[in-house]
């Protein structure tokens, strides 16, 4: 167990600092810098959708198909007009559980 | 030390804690997001006859959900460390591309600094950090992100300890729904990033191949979602700009 631990961190630690530790010493490549412009919008919307794919797939009755999605929706119109995130959050996580 | 001097580093330490508190604020629904995980992670982990010892200390050093996961799967079915630390690369994968996004935003940092704020680089802290550094960099940015990570980190740890030992008395927590607090504010986060048509068609691919290859082990199916949703980003500006100068 304690090898397993150690060895996991080592990995996980060195996966997360590479790039980090290594910026400024050696530039990126442009295209690769362009290409992780997308990065942040990406990689988040792929945990969302699985995310909710999951709570589905535990619970998929209408009313918390409903919840689900009322409160994503929420969330994202009012993120859009607000431009904001407080707000949104807030009122997502109210509304899933209102409806839930 | 004069009094002018004393003013001034005390302003210094002021801004510091305003950054470090406002960090912590700003992770805070997606702590509260995390916590249930914790929870079923340490309960997981005592009914495996994982010691205390040895789940806090995952969660402390490893700090990797995911990873953590995958772990207590494989150690219930008698995987030996290496299968398990190989396959805890391949789930993390992701946190590499999330480390060529900050770097350029931490470049100026002492190597200290780097593999601090590196160690606490998980979803959650990349979400709050993505959105910080496209808004504003300040000089104390990095202790921003140092409450981010720490706070997360103290919760995680905290929260798998109070699983191991109360296990399933907690496990309740998990039938409250909590864990929609992740993709309210991940989605939130994006929306507010889509800016143009490229992000757009970008999200929109790595959304449908998210869905499509949700079933794939160890994550695989989210690699694929973020490299095909960023190719398709890099492709559609180009093809906007031919279809332009055919017209």
């Amino acid at each position: 167990m304690t090898y397993t631990i150690i060895g996991m961190a080592i990995t996980v630690f060195a996966l997360r600092y590479l790039p980090i530790g290594l910026a400024g010493r050696y530039r990126m490549p442009e295209a690769i810098e362009r290409a992780l412009i997308f990065a942040p919008p990406v990689a988040l919307s792929g945990i969302v959708v699985t995310t909710v794919a999951g709570m589905l797939e535990k619970n998929s009755t209408p009313h918390h198909v409903t919840a689900i999605f009322s409160s994503l929706a929420i969330a994202f119109a009012l993120a859009r007009f607000k431009q904001n995130l407080l707000l949104p959050i807030c009122a997502g996580i109210l509304t899933y559980f209102l409806l839930k | 030390m004069s009094h002018r001097a004393h003013k001034l580093k005390t302003s210094t330490l002021n801004a510091k804690l305003k950054s470090y508190r406002r960090g912590m604020l700003a992770i805070s629904p997606l702590t509260i997001g995390a916590i249930p995980f914790a929870i079923i992670y340490g309960a997981i982990a005592a009914d495996l006859d994982i010691s205390l010892a040895g789940t806090v200390a995952m969660s402390a050093i490893v700090f990797a959900g995911s990873a953590q996961f995958v772990a207590l799967g494989m150690l219930a079915v008698g995987s030996g460390p290496l299968l398990i630390i190989a396959t805890s690369i391949i789930v993390n994968l992701r946190h590499l591309l999330y480390s060529a996004w900050l770097a350029p935003h931490l470049a100026s940092l002492s190597i200290k600094w780097r593999a601090l704020l590196s160690f606490g680089l998980t979803d959650e802290v990349f979400a709050v950090m993505s959105q910080h550094y496209s808004k504003e960099q300040t000089d104390n940015s990095h202790w921003f992100f140092l409450g981010t990570t720490s706070t997360l980190w103290f919760f995680w740890t905290l929260s798998s300890t109070a699983g191991h030992i109360l296990g399933s008395e907690l496990q309740s927590l998990n039938e409250m729904g909590l864990e929609i607090a992740m993709p309210v504010t991940f989605g939130a986060m994006v929306i507010v990033m889509i800016k143009d048509r490229a992000t757009l068609f970008a999200t929109l691919t790595a959304c449908v191949c998210a869905y499509l290859a949700r079933n794939l082990p160890h994550q695989l199916g989210f690699i694929l979602a973020t490299t095909l949703g960023i190719l398709c980003g890099c492709i559609v500006p180009t093809c906007f700009s031919q279809r332009k100068d055919k017209k």
